[in-house]
């Protein structure tokens, strides 16, 4: 049966079932998170994109504590396969998103994988990467039509408010 | 005494008669009023319009071919080879993909607008527009147009045999003002009646209804004496079309039918009245300014289903739709932006 | 409470001020329909003692929340926790429930309708707290005449007449429901136990070990799940059984953070909201007692 994300919550069940079992989710989810720390942009499918991409922000909230601390040092060394990460956790990637607080990664979807199975691809990347920006798919503009009705409305309500405070 | 009898059997006969040819005389000149009603009129305007545009097009027999060059973001420099006075720029969309089709409104044929549905008449550059361009002012302009045309032959339609329904015209609402309207005189008997909540909902479900039907924007260019015949039970639109013809320098005017609704029009509309998908009529104002006629101002809100919204946005945007507007109500609100 | 008046039947005959001291002793003050001799007053609900150290600053103390006030992770609208902490924080302000933990010694005072007296007294140690919101429970054993018996309370029912704490400490587990399987001494409470000072601002934790009956138990306490470490397995099982726990063991679950509940910041905030509420019910009452910090 499939659920919706939101019901998949509701119904207490937070995360996909991939892989042989929950062991084996892991360890694919752990080799995922090892390439994204070490390229910091992977391309997969979007489905265990979305799943890395909880991951991946929650090791950097693990290395805001510091090396020093147990469980910080703990939750890295097992997610990182590679262990020469670690150091690049601790040493690149938190520092250099010290100032902002959650949101640390960016995903996006790209054209279906070309093979056999069509799957839906997407694009999952730690911000501030050394790469040249995706391009991205813009929004609408101000002088759209329902933009410019709420634009009318916004004014004649400023109108109508600014006697009253004045 | 009996002389007297036969005087007064005289006098009776004479006020008899009297009384008949008044009566008589009154019937006739209601006659003349209603000898048409709404719907036969506009399914006379309707059949002019098709005799005309079926004389224009037999004018040339002979097909020529045009080029026509697309230019864009995407796929510039496509060349089709289309026909003369028959292809529109809807069959350059067919030939380049669904989603011109399907998106775009207006096209941009050597620097002028042009309907989709308007046959091209030598060759040149199209560019189509969108909803969602840079600058889709002139797309939102017909867009609005159109909804007041739909708005228009809603008005016609909506009313009983007995009540004559004059559409004055469509004033150019901008955009931000928040409502498109139509003028309209209706009958003398109506001047009591204030449409209700109700009458304004049976209004929406009617527009609704065209809508679903996915009529296409017919254009047609004809000379004042065509649409004089075609306008001639509507004082008001004689009055407009012979300001049109003045200002055009071949005397001709632009006409635009969908369904059996023909209308004189200041600029091009959109493709199919299916474009429309959130419509409501909000609200009908009278207007003071012109004395001896009672004009009604008919108001509605529209988005089309390319731009979509949230019922809560669409309820602020509706309520506030439910205010008059006018032409200069723009001019005064820029200033203090 | 038959217990209660029993044990202090004979000191009835005591004068008024030995009978303070007791009442200063044991923490406990008996309701006044008990200590005078004509019509029974109108009921006036007992005063609770409560154990504060005048020495330690008010920043200093200890903070506890009740862990039933803490909602299990879950998509229901917050409001509904909110109304029934409401509730509850109703209840507390007629009805002190004081600070235990799982290991804690208490003495629960419930009315029954067939009990002597119209209450019963029950002491025992708390193996298990549960349930959330106004469903909280916690479950009491005691062996009496070589008999383990259980009593399952339900925190905030109406038929609970007072919660006394006769001694404070946590043990190694959450769950002490491993007591069912230990030797007998384990989970034995003398019944007229006097209330222990807790002199220390910190509350013990009481690292023993217990003494298992032999193997088959209710459950299989070995299993990873139940991460029991107040047993020592050694002494009880064999190869297999370690085995077999081992297969059953999910180490990876640990480091799986989606399964995590950091409640750190929900109980900062529901301690704050409960001072708030349970403040203003004490500027209510003035001068009636000093309510202690904990909730």
């Amino acid at each position: 049966m499939r659920l919706f994300p939101v019901l998949l919550v509701a119904h207490g069940r937070v995360a996909r079932r991939m892989g042989l079992g929950p062991r084996s989710r892991l360890d694919m989810l752990r080799n995922l998170l090892t390439a994204l720390v070490r390229h910091e942009r992977i391309e997969t499918t979007w489905a265990r994109a979305d799943e890395l991409r909880f991951y991946a922000e929650k090791i950097i909230e693990y290395g805001k504590r510091g090396d020093t601390n147990e469980k910080a040092m703990k939750i890295a060394d097992f997610w990182l396969t590679e262990k020469d990460l670690i150091h690049k956790l601790f040493k690149v990637l938190v520092p250099r998103f010290s100032l902002n607080s959650g949101s640390y990664t960016n995903m996006y979807h790209i054209p279906n994988r070309e093979n056999l199975d069509r799957a839906k691809m997407a694009v999952i990347e730690y911000k501030g990467n050394p790469f040249p920006p995706l391009p991205v798919q813009k929004k609408d503009n101000d002088k759209t039509l329902i933009n410019q009705l709420l634009l009318g409305y916004r004014l004649e309500n400023g109108l109508q408010r600014s006697p009253t405070s004045a | 005494m009996s002389l007297c009898w036969a005087e007064m059997r005289c006098r009776a006969m004479m006020a008899g008669i009297c009384s008949l040819r008044a009566i008589r005389g009154r019937f006739y000149s209601v006659a003349t009023a209603t000898k048409l009603t709404n719907a036969e009129i506009s399914q006379r305007r309707s059949a002019l319009f098709e005799k005309e545009k079926e004389r224009q097009l037999s004018l040339n027999p002979l097909i020529e071919k045009i080029e026509v060059a697309h230019v864009g973001k995407a796929d510039p420099g496509t060349v089709f080879l289309m026909n003369k006075g028959i292809s529109t720029p809807y069959n350059c969309a067919m030939h380049l993909n669904e989603w011109y089709c399907a998106k775009s409104v207006l096209a941009l044929v050597d620097g002028e607008l042009w309907d989709m549905y308007k046959p091209l008449t030598k060759s040149c550059k199209i560019k189509f527009l969108t909803f969602k361009d840079e600058d889709p002012e002139e797309v939102n302009k017909a867009y609005w147009r159109s909804c007041s045309a739909i708005l228009g032959h809603v008005l016609e339609q909506a009313f009983k045999d007995d009540y004559i329904v004059n559409l004055v015209r469509a004033p150019e609402i901008p955009v931000i003002a928040g409502a498109f309207c139509y003028d309209v005189v209706l009958d003398p008997k109506l001047d009591e009646w204030q449409p209700t909540k109700e009458n304004l909902h049976s209004f929406t479900r009617d527009a609704l209804k065209l809508i679903r039907q996915d009529l296409p924007f017919e254009c047609l260019e004809v000379e004042e004496k065509v649409a004089r015949d075609i306008f001639q039970h509507n004082p008001y639109k004689l009055m407009c079309l012979e300001e049109k013809a003045a200002q055009h320098p071949e005397g001709k005017v632009t006409l635009h039918r969908f369904g059996e609704f023909v209308d004189l029009t200041e600029g091009p509309h959109i493709p199919r009245t299916s474009f429309c998908m959130q419509y409501e009529v909000t609200a009908a104002h009278s207007i003071v300014n012109i004395s001896t006629e009672h004009v009604r101002r008919f108001q509605g809100l529209s988005l089309p289903w390319h731009l979509q919204a949230y019922h809560t946005v669409w309820n602020k945007l509706r309520i506030r739709a439910q205010k008059l507007v006018t032409e200069t109500q723009s001019t005064e609100s820029e200033p203090a932006v | 409470m038959s217990a209660v008046s029993a044990a202090f039947g004979t000191n009835m005959a005591v004068c008024r001020r030995s009978m303070l001291l007791i009442r200063y002793r044991t923490g406990f003050l008996m309701p006044a329909r008990f200590l005078s001799d004509g019509e029974p007053a109108k009921f006036q609900p007992p005063v609770k003692p409560v154990f504060k150290d005048e020495l330690v600053p008010a920043q200093l103390q200890r903070r506890f929340l009740s862990p039933e006030f803490i909602p299990n992770r879950c998509r229901k609208d917050p409001l509904y926790f909110k109304i029934e902490r409401n509730d509850m924080v109703k209840r507390r302000k007629i009805f002190d429930i004081p600070e235990f933990y799982v290991g804690s010694i208490l003495a629960v005072t419930m009315s029954d309708p067939h009990a002597n007296g119209k209450l019963h007294r029950f002491v025992g140690i708390c193996i298990q707290r549960s349930g959330r919101g106004l469903g909280a429970t916690f479950v009491l054993r005691n062996v009496i005449e070589g008999q383990g018996v259980e009593m399952r309370y339900d925190m905030y029912s109406p038929r609970m007449h007072d919660i006394q704490v006769l001694k404070l400490e946590k043990r190694l587990d959450n769950n002490l429901m491993y007591l069912r399987d230990a030797l007998p001494e384990y989970s034995t409470v003398d019944v007229n136990m006097k209330p222990v000072m807790l002199l220390d601002y910190e509350v013990p934790v009481n690292s023993i070990q217990v003494q298992m009956k032999p193997r088959p138990w209710s459950k299989r306490w070995e299993q990873h799940r139940f991460n029991i470490k107040g047993i020592n397995f050694e002494k009880y099982l064999l190869e297999k059984h370690i085995k077999r726990a081992k297969k059953s063991a999910k180490p990876w679950e640990e480091f799986d953070m989606l399964k995590e509940y950091d409640t750190t910041k929900i109980e900062q905030e529901l301690l704050q909201e409960l001072d708030r509420k349970l403040d203003k019910s004490k500027n209510q009452e003035i001068g009636k007692k000093t309510a202690g910090p904990n909730v």
